[in-house]
């Protein structure tokens, strides 16, 4: 994704450099906080404007609300999409737990505890049992978004990703909104950004189903919403330029101290 | 799946209009129904076609599996009708129509019920269908190529029709020899430890959950998976018996997990059929036998029908207009008329409810099983008229925004320990020890959440102090703030940790961190100036909720001491009062991403007098990078002072640490040895200036 860089720094760039060469004087006086938290942060500047507030839920979940909550059926192909990590304990109602598979857990606690209107978004690690490599990581970052209200559309979703996509990757981002599925959403779709001559998925999205409603004890003759998830890895890795999603979690200070 | 432009373009023959170009296609797909993951040209034969791989996935599986359903559906998305074959079974002349013929198949299913609440039949429908003066002859040239083109192996045109009936209508079938089949063909399960040899040789041995197709000697097939060698269809096969068979789509799965076979037939059975497509495959397969061999004679169909009473049930779903119309959100609204037609290109039949003018009834055809809530309907109106037409609609201004306590505390924490000079680090919460554990874990070096961050953090330590030289660091401070599930409870902690690169004179690491507690507690960085301390966080909560580690971390033989606080964050942010204020977060500065070299670097050290005060700095830098080439890395002035001794001119000594390193290779110490040469003598060389 990255053609190789030389650890030369171009003059214009920052203060720092003399003649190309990293002026190293004031490392270490101000701490560089991670390129996560900074992305996190600045999507979540970006949804607070039109109104998101933050939620949170834990790293360990329930089966249920993993997965029966949100409509994943236990026997189907669809609960394969994702690999999954379970734990050798199970909870106090015998529960199956899990480290969470997706941040999308966090909309039916959030149901559950509010009454609607409310639109949240929750950025949160989530773990996946696969190999990691270059662009794999077991344990990586998604953020999650939902808002309910009464009379919620389609085109208040579109609203809602366009000016996120053109906040964060730049306004002239051509970005496209194709149907896709995903069991806890329908219409379900998947939001492609055009990225150096290749369309990238950067979010899955739709009008939450009144299934998933229910299982967060909201009535969906009353109330509509939509949800929308994505990969935080990746969006990091695009704006930056970084090749390896091992970078993120190594906790090397060649890395952070870049930014 | 692969899809065959070839194979599409014989469903709009007869259209008004004919199919639009490659490229039109493949963004009809994408942006109305599926991914298409490549478009690649074919050669099969003579005949040239291009194949599009779309990506079918769970919701339409089940009937998009075929090319007859993908043809209806691209022919809605174009406005242009697609003409599907209605196969008439009373077409085939050369059938006979009575049972209890030489020609009929007699056969005996299963009763069994299955699924949580056994309510569902393993095998809901068998249909079987003998034929005779048929011959297992090379396929024709058009069957041939078509089935090469989507990467299937053309065997012999008895077999070949079944996987291109199974192609076409997404409903896989199966061919016997009807001479190896002895007396009655039976459905049911497997006795434990029952042998099957497969028609590619291999012996499976059966366990008694396993569905089979059998006769009175054994098993034939194993169930909605692979046909066995005993009644497989040779070269001198001249009588046959063809199964179009419905099986649970659960009881396929776990049979194709158990015996490891995954094929086209069980793909599609997983993904659920419906039970009609046996009669239209059955129909359409029998067609085609009849084309290509005109003394064929057709026994009756054998029709044991299970499942019919769920089958017949007919599927209405009422949906309201105004529900499509506010669920897209389009500011034209679409008439019912509108919707009505749009459905109906889906061949989903719509009609308005008498005296309600909202109220629309759907009929859902038969082989749709994901039409079941309005705003499936949505979706089908929704994706046909094409979202990427919709306009945006702001949301309503909303001004409550309630700040979550953790967030806000979590930043503000980061900001206090950025100001100290600590960097942020996230590492990995799997683990090769802890107290939860992982059932499936991926290696047994992450098969653990992690009890502490701090432990993680001591490692970090150690890594990053070989690099200390590159980063231009004296010390190590590192933290990271995240879940941690000692004692099997999850909570947050924050840890963070020193190391020295050198030993340092009476260090003293609590004593270092209680100054930290202390700029923590005395801390503004609550919106309305209460500082933690005033609110009621106290140096004491904050040491009782802290922990210390110490390890003695080595790099190259010299062991300098790693330290790390873990602090229950948690226990602290509880004590905090609710933030009254958002966060206000910097503005992230633009920065230009390297990726760093894997080389090793060398440092040196140069050391200058220069005459004068220490205003110089600048001077000696760029002598140094003007001579550095484009192997010195870093510079970093560490020490400078000013001599100012009675009867000498005043002068001032720079100390320098360089960085070296490329990006390709090793470097070597001659090379380097020569550029410190060459800078050392630019220095001697100028007035007054001595290099120590």
């Amino acid at each position: 994704m990255t053609e190789s860089n030389t650890n030369k720094v171009s003059d214009d760039v920052s203060e720092g450099i003399v003649d190309g060469v990293l002026d190293l004087d004031l490392a270490g006086k101000i701490g560089h906080l991670h390129p996560m938290t900074q992305t996190i942060n600045e999507i979540t500047k970006i949804f607070a404007e039109i109104g998101f507030q933050v939620a949170e839920g834990p790293e360990i979940e329930t089966e249920f609300n993993n997965f029966d909550a949100l409509n994943v059926p236990k026997d189907h192909t669809s609960r394969d999409m994702q690999d999954t990590f379970w734990l050798k304990d199970v909870g106090p109602a015998g529960e199956r737990l899990l480290p969470r598979t997706h941040t999308s857990p966090v909309q039916i606690r959030f149901m559950q505890s509010h009454t609607p209107p409310f639109r949240i978004i929750a950025p949160g690690k989530v773990f996946r049992n696969e190999s990691t490599d270059a662009t794999h990581e077991a344990e990586f970052f998604q953020v999650e978004g939902m808002y309910i209200d009464k009379n919620v559309s389609l085109a208040n979703l579109k609203f809602v990703l366009e000016s996120f996509v053109k906040k964060f990757f730049g306004e002239g981002t051509e970005m496209r909104f194709r149907p896709s599925y995903f069991p806890f959403v329908e219409p379900g779709f998947e939001i492609d950004i055009r990225w150096k001559d290749r369309w990238l998925e950067v979010c899955g999205a739709g009008l939450v189903r009144p299934e998933v409603m229910k299982a967060g004890g909201i009535n969906p003759e009353e109330w509509q919403g939509f949800a929308f998830g994505m990969g935080l890895d990746r969006m990091v890795m695009l704006k930056y330029g970084i090749d390896d999603i091992r970078n993120m979690y190594s906790g090397d200070l060649r890395f952070v101290n870049q930014f | 799946m692969l899809i065959s432009h070839n194979w599409l373009k014989k469903y709009f023959t007869d259209s008004a209009q004919a199919l639009p170009d490659i490229k039109t296609i493949e963004n009809t797909f994408t942006m109305g129904i599926f991914e298409v993951e490549g478009v690649e040209s074919a050669k099969a034969g003579d005949l040239s076609d291009t194949i599009f791989d779309v990506k079918v996935l769970p919701d339409r599986a089940h009937y998009c599996y075929s090319h007859r359903y993908v043809a209806q559906e691209l022919g809605a998305l174009l406005n242009i009708r697609a003409n599907l074959p209605v196969y008439d079974s009373a077409k085939i002349s050369n059938q006979v129509n009575e049972e209890n013929t030489s020609l009929s198949v007699g056969v005996n299913v299963v009763e069994e019920k299955t699924g949580e609440g056994k309510d569902r039949f393993v095998c809901p429908r068998y249909m079987a269908r003998r034929v005779e003066n048929v011959e297992a002859v090379a396929s024709p040239l058009w069957l041939k190529d078509q089935l090469e083109s989507l990467g299937q192996r053309s065997i012999n045109v008895l077999v070949d029709l079944t996987n291109y009936t199974m192609i076409e209508t997404g409903q896989p079938l199966h061919a016997f020899d009807a001479d190896k089949v002895d007396g009655q063909i039976n459905v049911r399960f497997a006795k434990e430890g029952e042998i099957i040899i497969l028609l590619d040789g291999t012996e499976v041995k059966l366990s008694a959950d396993i569905l089979v197709i059998a006769d009175d000697k054994g098993a034939l097939a194993i169930a909605g998976v692979k046909g066995g060698k005993k009644a497989e269809v040779t070269a001198d096969t001249k009588k046959i018996i063809i199964e179009s068979a419905n099986f649970d789509s659960v009881s396929v799965r776990k049979t194709s997990q158990k015996v490891g076979i995954k094929n086209e037939s069980s793909k599609r059975y997983e993904n659920k059929v419906t039970p009609e497509r046996t009669a239209l495959a059955m129909n359409a397969i029998s067609e085609s036998l009849a084309s290509i061999f005109p003394n064929a004679k057709f026994g009756k169909i054998t029709d044991v029908f299970l499942g019919k009473m769920e089958a017949q049930e007919v599927r209405r779903l009422d949906v309201s207009i105004d529900f499509i119309n506010s669920s897209i959100g389009l500011t034209n609204k679409i008439s019912a008329d509108k919707i009505i037609e749009i459905l109906g290109r889906c061949d989903i039949k719509a009609e308005l409810v008498a005296g309600d003018n909202d109220g629309l009834t759907i009929l859902v055809p038969e082989y749709r099983l994901d039409l079941e809530i309005g705003l499936d309907i949505v979706d089908e109106v929704g994706r046909i008229l094409n979202y990427m037409n919709l306009s945006p609609v702001e949301l309503p201004i909303e001004n409550n925004r309630p700040v979550l306590k953790n967030f806000y505390y979590m930043n503000a924490f980061r900001k206090v320990f950025q100001e100290l000079g600590f960097s942020e680090v996230y590492t990995h919460s799997l683990k090769e020890r802890g107290d939860v554990e992982i059932l499936n874990p991926l290696n047994i070096d992450r098969g653990f959440m992690r009890n502490t961050i701090g432990e993680g953090l001591i490692k970090n330590l150690e890594h990053n102090l070989r690099y200390s030289d590159l980063l231009g660091l004296d010390s190590i401070k590192i933290y990271e703030s995240g879940s941690i599930f000692g004692g099997k409870k999850e909570r947050l902690s924050l840890a963070f940790g020193i190391a020295n690169t050198k030993k340092v004179k009476g260090y003293n690491f609590e004593a270092e961190a209680e100054k930290i507690f202390d700029q923590i507690i005395k801390n503004d960085f609550f919106a309305s100036s209460v500082s933690p301390e005033s609110a009621g966080l106290s140096l004491d909560i904050l040491k009782s909720s802290v922990k210390f580690t110490e390890a003695n971390i080595g790099t190259g033989g010299v062991s300098v001491l790693g330290n790390v606080c873990e602090i229950e964050l948690q226990n602290i942010i509880n004590v905090l009062p609710e933030p009254k204020e958002d966060i206000v977060f910097e503005t992230q500065k633009e920065v230009k991403y390297k990726k760093y070299s894997q080389y090793p670097f060398m440092s040196r050290d140069i050391s200058v007098f220069v005459p004068g005060e220490a205003d110089q700095a600048d001077v000696v830098k760029s002598i140094i990078t003007k001579n550095g080439t484009d192997l010195l890395s870093s510079i970093r002035l560490f020490d400078v002072y000013t001599k100012n001794k009675e009867g000498e001119p005043v002068k001032t000594s720079y100390a320098l640490r360089l960085v070296f390193q490329s990006d390709d290779r090793t470097l070597v110490e001659e090379e380097i040895n020569l550029i410190m040469q060459n800078i050392t003598g630019d220095m001697n060389g100028r007035g007054g200036w001595e290099v120590r």
